[in-house]
C-alpha cells in the first residue's frame, strides 16, 4: 500500500516574509551587540575603568532600544497583517472583471519578467557565493591559527596529572603481551621461511631451463599435475 | 591476509609439480631429522639402560649395519606416516612441499609405504631425476604414481580428510 505523502506547505506571503525578517533582523542585532560587548569587555582599555563608575542606567539603554524596537516590530507586524487580509479581498473582486484583468496583463508580463531576471541573478550570485565561501573559511582557518600560541596551550596542559592518573598496570594486565609477541615471531618466522623458498622457487626454474638447454628441449616443462602422457 | 603469499611468482607457483633444487632440500632436510631421530633413540636407550642396569651413562654404539637397520625403520616409519596423512615430511614442510596422488589426491597408505621404502633405501638420490625429468618427477614419483607440489599452506580440513 502506498504511503501517503504529506501535503507540503503554502509559500510564506508577503507580509509573513516582513515580519520574518524583521525578527531576524532584530534578533541578529540583539547577538551582536551582545557578542560585541562581551569581546569588548576581555579587551584591556585604560580609559574604561574611568567611566565604570558613572555608567548606571546609561548602561541599559541598548537593551532598552532593542526592546522598544521588537515591541514595534510586533505591532506594525499586526497592523501590516490587517490591511493585506482586507485589501487581498478587494484586490481580487477588482481585478475579476475581463477589462480589468486585460488591462493588467501588461503589468502581469513586467512582473514575470522581473522576476526571471531576478532568479537569474539570484542563481548567478550563489554560485558566486559558493565559490567565495571556502577561500574565506580557509583565510579565517589560517588567521585563526596564525593567532593561537599553541606553546602556551600545551603548557596548559595538566600532562603530570594524566600521566599520574592512567594505570599503566591494568592497561599491562589487559594487553596480551605474549600473543602479541608470539604473533610478531610467527610472522617473522614465516616471512623468513616464505624468502627461502622463494629462492628455491627461482633456482627450480634456474636449474629446469639450464638442463632443458643442454638436452636441446623446445618445449617447456609441465609441471601442471593431472593426466598427462607418457614422461618426454 | 594471514597467510598471504606475497611473491607473485610463487603464489603463481602453489599446485605446481616441484623443482630440483626444493625437493633436493626438503629431502636433505629429511635425512637431517632422520639421523637426529636416530641419534636421539640412541641417546634415549642409553639412558633407559642407565636405569634399569645401574652401569655409568653411555650412548650405545650398535655397529654399522644395526645403526643402518635403525635409520631404515626410522626413516620408513616417519616418511610414510607423514606422506600418507598430511603429505608432508617435516623436512618438505619447511621447503613448503607436499607429496600427493598423480592426480593431486592425498597418497594412498601403500603408495606412501613403498615410496618411503624406495627413497630410504636409495638415500633419497632418487630425486636427482627431477633436474633431467621434463615434468620434474623423481625416481619415487615414476615408481609410485605421485608428485611433490609447492604447497606453502596447509589444506583445508576438508581436503585433508579426503
Amino acid at each position: 500500500m502506498p504511503r501517503p505523502t504529506p501535503v507540503p506547505a503554502p509559500p510564506p506571503g508577503v507580509t509573513d516574509v516582513l515580519r520574518r525578517s524583521a525578527r531576524l533582523g532584530l534578533g541578529a542585532l540583539g547577538l551582536v551587540s551582545r557578542a560585541a560587548g562581551s569581546v569588548f569587555a576581555r579587551v584591556p582599555d585604560g580609559s574604561a575603568a574611568e567611566h565604570a563608575e558613572a555608567a548606571g542606567p546609561l548602561a541599559l539603554l541598548p537593551g532598552a532600544v532593542l526592546g522598544l524596537a521588537i515591541e514595534a516590530e510586533r505591532r506594525a507586524a499586526t497592523v501590516v497583517d490587517a490591511v493585506a487580509e482586507r485589501t487581498a479581498g478587494v484586490g481580487r473582486r477588482a481585478a475579476q472583471p475581463a477589462i480589468v484583468q486585460r488591462a493588467l496583463r501588461p503589468v502581469e508580463d513586467a512582473l514575470w519578467h522581473w522576476n526571471e531576471v531576478a532568479r537569474r541573478e539570484q542563481t548567478r550570485n550563489q554560485a558566486q557565493a559558493a565559490a567565495l565561501i571556502p577561500v574565506i573559511v580557509q583565510q579565517v582557518t589560517e588567521n585563526v591559527i596564525a593567532q593561537i600560541d599553541f606553546v602556551r596551550v600545551i603548557e596548559q596542559i595538566p600532562v603530570d596529572d594524566i600521566a599520574g592518573a592512567i594505570d599503566v598496570e591494568a592497561i599491562v594486565q589487559r594487553i596480551d603481551l605474549g600473543g602479541v609477541i608470539r604473533e610478531s615471531t610467527m610472522g617473522l618466522t614465516m616471512e623468513t621461511v616464505d624468502a627461502v623458498r622463494s629462492q628455491s622457487i627461482a633456482l627450480d626454474h634456474f636449474t629446469g631451463r639450464v638442463v632443458d638447454r643442454l638436452l636441446f628441449r623446445k618445449q617447456p616443462r609441465d609441471v601442471e599435475i593431472g593426466p598427462h602422457e607418457h614422461e618426454g | 591476509m594471514k597467510g598471504e603469499i606475497r611473491n607473485e611468482r610463487s603464489r603463481d607457483a602453489q599446485g605446481q609439480r616441484a623443482g630440483f633444487v626444493s625437493q633436493a632440500l626438503g629431502t636433505a632436510a629429511d635425512a637431517i631429522v632422520i639421523f637426529a631421530i636416530d641419534f636421539g633413540a640412541l641417546i634415549v636407550a642409553g639412558f633407559v639402560r642407565f636405569l634399569v642396569n645401574g652401569d655409568d651413562f653411555n650412548v650405545p654404539q650398535p655397529g654399522p649395519g644395526g645403526n643402518a637397520a635403525l635409520v631404515v625403520v626410522i626413516g620408513v616409519l616417519l616418511l610414510w606416516s607423514s606422506w600418507s596423512g598430511s603429505g608432508r615430511a617435516p623436512g618438505m614442510a619447511v621447503m613448503g612441499l607436499r607429496v600427493v596422488r598423480d592426480d593431486g589426491e592425498r597418497l594412498s597408505s601403500r603408495r606412501a609405504f613403498w615410496r618411503a621404502v624406495l627413497a630410504v633405501l636409495t638415500l633419497g638420490l632418487g630425486v636427482i631425476l627431477v633436474a633431467f625429468s621434463k615434468r620434474n618427477r623423481s625416481l619415487y614419483d615414476m615408481v609410485c604414481g605421485s608428485s611433490v607440489v609447492y604447497s606453502w599452506r596447509a589444506l583445508p580440513e576438508s581436503r585433508q580428510n579426503q
